[in-house]
């Protein structure tokens, strides 16, 4: 049976349900509903229907809720608060401006904040930018997965970049699984002649056809099955292309090659280079131009070769059958070496054999890591020492009804958006350094490059993943204080928050006193390659390429020079004396080959040793009055001496396997001993080392000039080179140039050591910084009793300094320790190099202290110098 | 039905001038709206309601709960000054809409014609 009274009376309990439905406008709803009940139940209609009808007709309770809310909330638009969001997850909106409101109240901790994170991730972003540059070398090629480098393999894990030529043929020829082969031989260069253009080229690289097989470079004329058809073909980048013929068509076209005197026809035109290529050349040929003999032979080492397997063979396979053809073709005497195959993308990385680059990208990249977890600290720090002027708000949202979880991802918003805003300025700072760094470190860097989404996630990830870390111990610690406690103002954290805290900090400062201490060895190390005594004088030498012309008349070339003002002397030699990258075996007459020695070798003109002031211990030097010495006269060094085991060698002869000259002249006399030389990098020891009198050809020619006259002895040298070769351009570069040269590389980590120490100790400052200013915080009343009780100044300074001394202290012995072993092990790769003695270690932590004391002290004398009525009567 | 923006627009115009004759209560203004429109305006209590209640909240009508005659409480309307006032501007604006509508029908028709 229907009654009316009861289910008006459920119909209310329902909207009651609605938080916007007080018990007011319940009663006038309720009023309505029973009029139109009656209403209808006086047209005649029954009970029941008609309330149900009624009822419908009211709309349902959440709509007639929402209606209510409309007319007394004051927002404009949006839902009510009881009801479900439509888009974000609860409260996100929410926390993102907390967050701002928070940067905005607190304006100096958030720049520190933002300050640290973005020096941090800027550290990230140029690293990344460069370590993603160095490992995209040569991977635009298609076959990357099956092309080697051939490389020779020393029984103790030296490799060697130059192989025999007659290898990759032979490989092509007897081991199935090689598809195709090409050695790459770079030239040093020739004049390139085209009618009126001439060029002188430094990049010719000669090689096989199938070059273009193994290798994708795209051609934009020609085809890469055409190109190279005859020895006379040759093929063009782009823009060399455009420099001989401009916008002719330059296919079939003919170029002369100046230093062989041949014509060469155009086959292919290719696009330029991209600069993550290993292989970098303006113009290919055939590498039948370096003689037949030296193509066939097994015994001279002469420069890269590449092979291209078959698709699915195994690289070891062809490493085992590629080392018994070695043997077989060089018989035991080459027992201690084995070919190799190295994978192109690993060519890069490890170009001279040696992992160099592969380490510096380690290196790099533990930099990068490191400072940004250096920030992340920062910032993790900070927020937790915070943590007590955030601790009523925690307890507040607490106890309204926030969970723990809702209260930590709270902090983490709000360290998510500092990350956020950090890595948008970080970008911008890439922006605007990578020029500057480019510019000083001689790369060519992007800051998206081709791969632009790559990079955009990796920053994405970054940022994210800094966020998180950054904000999860300031999330965890807060998210944990009890309610009761801190509204009840109770003191909050305990004793494990503190000494975490500490830990931070001493990893913060181990990080930048380590930072400096490598900064400093690395540029000790740098000065000492700069003023080391090679055993050769290097300043003030000019050096110019040889070319034909001129090595027609060297003596008259010569004899010309040294009639003018300003120039001392001129010789020629096959290679740069400090760089020397020839060696041969050479043993006394009367040994056998089986006793041969390594020697570096160098091929040298009159006047070597005096233009050069190396000093000849014993002996002479070559001389025109003893015309033997252009036929078997010889230097050796003293190292060379002793390897041999002469007391005194001059007089003495020895045999040498040059591979170019006839075995029946391979004897030398002594005649001289040179003074020890370093004829490698500071990286090598000082090897035994043979001068043998050549005059045919030298790819390079040195003039000494005198110091106070380089202008004038620069222009003597132009003019006499334009009488001699008017149809070569005059170039030339001084030697301590090219010395510079050769550790352009530990310039380069020099440099970035510099920059990244400085970022760390800036990091490191700002939180040193923001410590001490909670620091004097925390401690304004402690002060002022102190100073009501007569305590000066300088005491209350000590006193909250002597709070950090202690991490100082752990802080520097942990750098010393870890810096010590990375430079160790950094030093070890240099054969002479300068001992870490301990002022390094001082002056690494002097620095830091001051980097302390300049952070800290501000906050802390303004702390100790307040005056205490302040203090006292602060909160 | 009459589109949901023009009945929020038009229901205060409706309720004041309703009004203007008396007290009246919720459930009598509807009856009284569908009535007056030949029943082309059907209100919901959802709707009238919340309206009535943002018109006291505006000062336009004052409510009062008294006893019916029925023997059960009420709650009565009744128009304000500041309603009348209201009103008068409501019925300026209304009629310039209506009547620049019929201008332009009128047109249109003429046009048609």
């Amino acid at each position: 049976m229907f009654d009316l009274e009861d289910s008006i009376r459920q119909w209310k309990r329902e909207l009651a349900a609605s938080s916007a439905l007080e018990d007011g406008y319940v009663a006038e709803l309720e009023a309505g509903l029973r009029d139109e009940v009656a209403a209808r139940v006086r047209s005649g209609q029954a009970e029941e229907a008609a309330f149900r009808e009624a009822v419908a007709g009211m709309g349902d309770v959440e709509a007639v809720g929402a209606e209510f809310h409309k007319v007394h909330t004051t927002r404009r638009s949006g839902r009510p608060p009881w009801q479900a969001p439509c888009f974000l997850p609860s409260l996100v909106w929410n926390m993102v401006k907390v967050a701002v409101r928070q940067m905005r109240r607190y304006k100096g901790y958030a720049l520190i904040h933002v300050a640290g994170l973005t020096v941090g991730m800027l550290c990230f972003l140029l690293i990344t930018v460069w370590v993603r540059d160095e490992l995209s070398f040569d991977g635009f090629h298609v076959h990357k997965d099956r092309v080697y480098r051939v490389l020779y393999a020393e029984r103790d894990g030296g490799l060697h970049t130059a192989v025999s030529y007659a290898l990759p043929p032979g490989m092509a020829a007897e081991i199935p699984e090689v598809e195709a082969s090409a050695r790459v031989w770079p030239w040093t260069g020739s004049l390139v002649i085209r009618g009126d253009v001439r060029h002188q080229e430094d990049a010719i690289h000669l090689t096989d056809p199938d070059f273009f097989r193994i290798f994708s470079f795209e051609f934009v004329r020609g085809a890469p099955e055409t190109a190279l058809p005859d020895l006379h073909s040759v093929v063009l980048t782009e823009s060399a292309a455009r420099r001989y013929f401009g916008d002719d068509e330059p296919l079939g076209q003919t170029l002369h090659v100046a230093e062989i005197d041949e014509d060469f026809r155009v086959t292919g035109v290719i696009r330029d280079l991209p600069p993550n290529s290993h292989l970098q050349f303006e113009l290919v040929g055939r590498v039948e131009w370096l003689g037949e003999d030296r193509l066939a032979r097994w015994e001279e080492w002469v420069a890269p070769a590449y092979v291209m397997l078959r698709p699915g063979a195994s690289a070891e396979a062809v490493e085992a059958k590629a080392a018994s053809l070695f043997r077989r073709e060089l018989g035991e005497m080459q027992r201690m070496i084995s070919p190799v195959l190295q994978p192109l993308p690993q060519v890069h990385l490890r170009e001279d054999g040696t992992p160099a680059n592969l380490s510096r990208v380690v290196i790099f990249s533990g930099i990068a890591l490191l400072i940004l977890i250096v920030a992340c600290v920062n910032f993790m720090n900070l927020s937790t020492m915070r943590a007590t002027l955030r601790a009523r708000e925690v307890g507040l949202r607490k106890v309204v009804g926030a969970s723990r979880l809702l209260v930590a991802a709270q902090f983490i918003a709000e360290a998510m958006v500092l990350a956020v805003l950090s890595m948008g300025l970080a970008v911008l700072g890439g922006y605007l350094l990578l020029p500057i760094v480019n510019e000083a470190a001689g790369l060519s860097l992007r800051l998206f490059g081709d791969d632009a989404w790559g990079m955009f996630a990796i920053l994405a990830a970054a940022t994210l993943v800094t966020g998180l870390v950054s904000g999860s111990y300031p999330a965890f610690v807060l998210s944990a204080f009890r309610p009761a406690d801190t509204l009840r103002s109770r003191a909050v954290g305990g004793r494990g928050g503190v000494l975490f805290r500490k830990v931070l900090i001493v990893f913060q400062l181990t990080v930048s006193v380590g930072l400096i201490l490598c900064t400093l060895v690395v540029a000790r190390q740098l000065r000492y390659i700069q003023d080391k005594d090679l055993g050769l004088n290097r300043h003030q030498v000019v050096v110019l390429f040889n070319n034909p012309r001129l090595n027609r008349d060297f003596d008259a070339f010569k004899a010309q020079l040294e009639s003018r003002a300003g120039i001392v002397r001129v010789t020629a030699a096959s290679q740069n004396p400090t760089d020397v990258g020839t060696g041969l075996g050479v043993w006394p007459e009367g040994g056998t080959d089986r006793d041969q020695i390594g020697f570096g070798y160098c091929d040298v003109d009159y006047d070597f040793f005096e233009t050069f002031r190396m000093t000849v211990v014993r002996g002479r030097a070559f001389s025109r009055a003893f015309p033997a010495d252009a036929a078997e006269g010889c230097l050796i060094n003293e190292k060379a001496a002793a390897a041999l085991g002469w007391p005194d060698p001059v007089g003495r002869r020895l045999h040498f396997n040059h591979p170019g000259v006839d075995p029946d002249r391979q004897r030398l006399r002594v005649i001289g001993v040179v003074r020890d030389f370093h004829s490698r990098p500071l990286r090598e020891a000082v090897r035994p080392f043979l001068f043998r009198m050549y005059r045919p050809w030298h790819s390079r020619v040195f003039i000494r000039v005198r110091p106070d006259r380089v202008p004038e002895a620069l222009a003597a040298i132009g003019e006499v080179f334009g009488a001699f070769a008017p149809e070569y351009p005059f170039r030339y570069i001084f030697l301590s140039e090219l010395y510079q040269r050769q550790y352009r590389a530990d310039h380069q980590l020099g440099l970035l050591f510099d920059l990244f120490s400085l970022l760390a100790c800036f990091v490191a400052g700002l939180g040193l910084f923001g410590l001490s200013a909670f620091t004097a915080e925390r401690m304004t009343k402690e002060i002022g009793v102190r100073k009501v009780c007569g305590a000066p100044t300088r005491d209350i300074a000590t006193l909250i300094l002597r709070k950090y001394a202690g991490l100082v202290l752990t802080a520097n012995l942990l750098a010393w320790l870890a810096g010590y072993l990375l430079m160790t092990a950094w030093l070890n790769q240099f054969a002479y190099r300068v001992s870490i003695g301990p002022g390094v270690f001082l002056a690494a932590s002097g620095l830091m202290v001051m980097v302390v004391g300049v952070s800290m002290g501000y906050r802390t004398y303004r702390a100790a110098a307040a005056r205490p009525v302040d203090a006292l009567r602060y909160e | 039905m009459t589109s949901k923006a023009l009945i929020a627009a038009s229901a205060k115009p409706i309720i004041l001038s309703l009004l203007l004759t008396g007290e009246s209560y919720g459930y009598e203004i509807m009856q009284r709206v569908r009535r007056v429109s030949g029943g082309h305006l059907g209100w919901s209590s959802a709707m009238l309601y919340p309206v009535l209640h943002r018109l006291e909240k505006d000062g336009l009508i004052r409510s009062e709960w008294k006893l019916s005659g029925e023997g059960r409480m009420r709650k009565y309307y009744t128009l304000t000054d500041a309603g009348r006032l209201g009103l008068a501007t409501e019925k300026d604006d209304w009629t310039a809409v209506t009547a620049s509508l019929a201008r332009l029908w009128g047109r249109i028709e003429a046009a048609e014609e």
